[in-house]
């Protein structure tokens, strides 16, 4: 339990707002990042870093999550009239309350592939290339080049929101 | 055919350290790049729009609300993560041996 603890309090809030600018949902991002400890408790890796660990079955779960509310949204559209049950998606009028630079960047991110979004979000959390290797497992010297492909596409999602202003609808 | 290295442009890995880590990069091997960045324009073009992209980035995610996790949330789920860490079992046993003690007492 100490180890877990530990853990707990050393990793615990990074893991959250760094799914929080995942997902954009702090609610889902507090389950998630339960699950993720739970996982470590019931099924402890050998031999990996805890912090990649965490990191990388974190972003699992939330794309199975993402698939589950995607396919759940598919199955609404096909019985028309029926009414989404939890996970709702954000509310754009809550997104324009937020500011619309805040909007632009969620947006932005969302235009991101999941990789490139988890390698942008984990390097301004901080992470090293080589943490940022094993969480999206693949070799230490690519990571430079992903985080220069990521933040150029994501730089370009953004100037493109907020020199049109038609992008943004 | 020694001063070869001075004439190619910067690969993207050493663009990224010059333009994100700068002297923080801490590679032996980026005195060439950094010769090659003194002379080049195209590459300090390169190098200047790539530190305004990463800021604008940053900028941008830092932006990105956060939620504070309330004290009531934060303290379930290191509830449900100790309660995962038990023993299987060890909460029956626990509630089996407060019952006993609690028979023995009215005893």
């Amino acid at each position: 339990v100490s180890d877990i603890r530990f853990l707990f309090e050393e990793y615990h809030d990074l893991l959250y707002r760094y799914l929080v600018r995942q997902c954009g949902d702090g609610d889902l991002a507090a389950d998630i990042a339960q699950e993720t400890f739970i996982r470590w408790v019931q099924d402890p890796p050998e031999d990996h870093n805890p912090k990649g660990w965490l990191f990388a079955v974190a972003t699992n779960l939330l794309r199975d999550r993402a698939r589950v509310r995607s396919r759940r949204l598919e199955l609404l559209r096909e019985n028309d009239g029926l009414q989404p049950i939890g996970d709702a998606p954000p509310d754009p009028a809550d997104l324009a309350e937020a500011g619309l630079e805040v909007a632009d960047a969620r947006a932005a991110l969302a235009e991101l592939s999941e990789r490139d979004r988890t390698v942008l979000l984990l390097y301004h959390e901080g992470f090293s290339h080589k943490e940022i290797a094993e969480a999206i497992g693949t070799k230490t010297h690519s990571v430079g080049t992903l985080i220069i492909r990521a933040t150029k596409k994501f730089a370009a999602h953004l100037a493109i929101r907020r020199t049109a202003p038609s992008a943004r609808e | 055919m020694a001063d070869l290295h001075h004439h190619r442009h910067l690969n993207e890995d050493d663009a990224f350290a010059l333009s994100f880590e700068g002297e923080s990069a801490g590679r032996r091997d980026l005195a060439n790049a950094r010769r090659h960045l003194l002379e080049c324009r195209e590459c300090q073009s390169r190098v200047q729009a790539l530190q305004i992209e990463a800021r604008l980035a940053r900028t941008a995610i830092e932006a990105l609300p956060v939620p504070e996790l309330s004290a009531q949330r934060r303290s379930q789920t290191l509830a449900a993560i100790d309660a995962a860490a038990r023993p299987k079992g060890s909460v029956r046993r626990l509630w089996v041996a407060s019952r006993r003690s609690l028979a023995a007492a009215a005893a």
